[in-house]
Parts: structure tokens; sequence; C-alpha cells
């Protein structure tokens, strides 16, 4: 999906060679940035894409309070080893996290479920 | 001379996912359906819940979409029971999405009048990670684990846990044999999701099911 929304754009603004690709990846989101951009990286051989510099970038997770309203980004602290995988998700924060205003276990993910291609550096003619 | 341009996109692909869910959600609502997503771990009991609560539900007109990697071995199943059903391979993908689903009613539509379902049931590919970045439309989104999956099952997958509308812990009549304790599952559920409603049951000897009968059909 990704390749196919860069080459569509590639396409509608008649690029012929498309340099670099900046995407936004949020932590809670289940995708590994690492394996996307090897993903990326075989998926673009042979298409106008092939050799970009795909720019991965990570948006924190953040949440929203159901009972104060309060929102706040999440972090994964402590030194409980099953919490701190080897890429650091913000995901092992649903385990076990309260509000620090209020102290409810209810609360919504507002930020972080994202994974955007946020622009490209294309060449033309 | 090459020209370098910088282009904006920003196109949020979970996001394109999440509009055309809600274009499902608007098409079960047009013809007066409520969507149930099933997801689960392999072997969580998925189809057998389904199953279940269509047999004891006579009186309910149901339709299933039937989400496996290949093969229609679920498909077959739900066909035994006479409701009309489509199956959905995504041949590679660990999951449904809600492009797939969209296709999966239009052949439904070919088999039955969508006018004429009440309950739709989506039973999606055994997977508890990818499935939770897709909703697919419906109204609730039920997730199936069972007792033999051991303690750890509910923590080690906190996003798919906070996801679902409905937790299913499945299995309870193997909890003794497999050494787990239920209350432990349902209740490392209810932490992670404390909006969820939880439910303990045993599909193959019918307890609990009442109370998840009523959650969701009532």
């Amino acid at each position: 999906m990704i390749i196919d929304t860069v080459l569509e754009v590639a396409e509608r603004e008649g690029a012929s060679k498309i340099l670099s690709v900046e995407i936004r990846v949020g932590e809670l989101t289940m995708v590994n940035t690492e394996q996307l951009k090897f993903c990326l990286e075989v998926l673009s051989e042979g298409t106008p894409a092939e050799g970009a510099s795909f720019k991965l970038e990570t948006v924190p997770g953040v949440f929203r309070c159901k009972e104060c309203g309060h929102e706040w980004e999440a972090r994964v602290e402590g030194d409980d080893p099953a919490l701190h995988s080897v890429f650091g998700s913000d995901l092992a924060a649903l385990l076990g996290e309260r509000c620090p205003e209020c102290g409810s276990r209810d609360f919504e993910i507002v930020s972080g479920d994202e994974c955007t291609v946020v622009s490209m550096e294309v060449e033309k003619g | 001379m090459h020209k370098v341009e910088e282009v904006d996109v920003m196109e949020n692909l979970i996001e394109a996912n999440r509009r055309l869910a809600e274009d499902v959600r608007r098409l079960l609502e047009d013809h007066g359906i409520k969507g149930i997503e099933v997801m689960g771990s392999i072997g969580s009991g998925k189809t057998a819940l389904v199953e279940e609560l269509i047999k004891r539900n006579p009186d309910v007109s149901f339709a299933v979409l039937a989400g496996d990697v290949v093969s229609d071995y679920d498909e077959e199943r739900y066909r035994k029971l006479n409701v009309p059903v489509v199956g959905l391979n995504t041949g590679r993908e660990c999951h449904l999405d809600a492009h797939l689903v969209e296709h999966g009613l239009e052949h439904l539509s070919e088999e039955v009048d969508l006018n004429d379902v009440d309950v739709l049931f989506v039973e999606n590919v055994g997977n508890l990670v990818c499935p939770t970045d897709f909703p697919l439309g419906m109204h609730e989104r039920v997730l199936v684990v069972s007792a033999t999956e051991g303690e750890d099952v509910i923590p080690k997958h906190p996003a798919i846990v906070k996801a679902a509308d409905v937790i299913v812990v499945n299995k309870i009549d193997l909890a003794e044999a497999c050494g787990v304790d239920v209350d432990a599952l349902v209740e490392a559920a209810e932490e992670i999701n404390p909006s969820a409603d939880v439910f303990a049951v045993s599909v193959k000897t019918g307890e609990g099911l009442e109370g998840l009968e009523r959650r969701l059909l009532g």
C-alpha cells in the first residue's frame, strides 16, 4: 500500500525518479519499522522508487483518560525486562498504565496509531 | 537538467482503512444489520463460538464472512448450518481489512438479500497482532482467547485486548487440566481494558454462553 501510494503520487506529479520518502509510523501500531524499511526497499526494485531513501520517523503514543480527560505521552519506564522490547515499543505502556492525574485505568489512544506517507523528494524531467 | 522537487503527500494508510470501515458501517446500517467481528488466536475457538451462537438462536437471521489465509474449511462448516456465507481468503495477509470486507459483502448480496440479514459475523484470520490496526466497520469487535493458551496470553497482546469491545475467555472446561486460573485471565483482560465486557465460557459445555449471547445478540 505504501509503495502503491508513492508510485501513484510520482506518476501524478510527472516524476521520473523518487529520491526519498518520509514516512511516519505510530508507536502503537503493529508496524515494525525495521521490517517495513526492508520490505519497501525490496518492493521498490524495478520501479521509479528503486534506490530511494526511506526515512522512517516514529510518533509516540498519546493516551487520553476517559475519566478526567487528561492527556499524556506513553512512556515505558521501570526495570521490568518484559517492558523493554528490542525496539522499545510504546505498546508495552498499554500494560498496567494508569492516568497520571486521577489513577484511572480507563483510557483511550489519541495518537500513535498512524502510518502516514508524509512527503517525498522526486526528480522531474 | 533534472529538477528535484519536494511533494507533500500526507496519506495516512491506516486512516484510509478506517475510512473504508466507515463505508462498511454505513452499508450495514442501511440494511439494518448488526456487524460482529470475531478476532482471536489460531485454535481459540472462533469458528466453534460463532457456530454455537448460530445454532442456539434459530430465530435470528445470520450471515457470515469467514476469513482465512487459504482454504474453505470454515466456510464449509458454516454452510452446513444453512447460513449465507462467503469465504474471504487473504492469500498471504495475516488479517482482513475493510476493503476485503466490502468485497465480501458484495458477494454476500448475491447469496442473500442483505435486508433480510439481522446479524453478520466476520471471522478474522487467526492472529493476535495485525488485526488490531485494521477495524472492519463492525459494531462489535470480539476477541476470543482460550484457557489452553496459558495465563499470559492477555498481557502478551495488550493492543488487541485494548481494541476489543467484548473479550471471551473460552475453553474454561479445560483450564484446570492446563493449570490455568480463569479468574487471572479475566482480571488481566479487565486490567488492560476496563471498558470491555469480559466473559468466561466453554463453547463445548455451554457454560457462560447465556451472558455473552445477551451482550451480543440481546
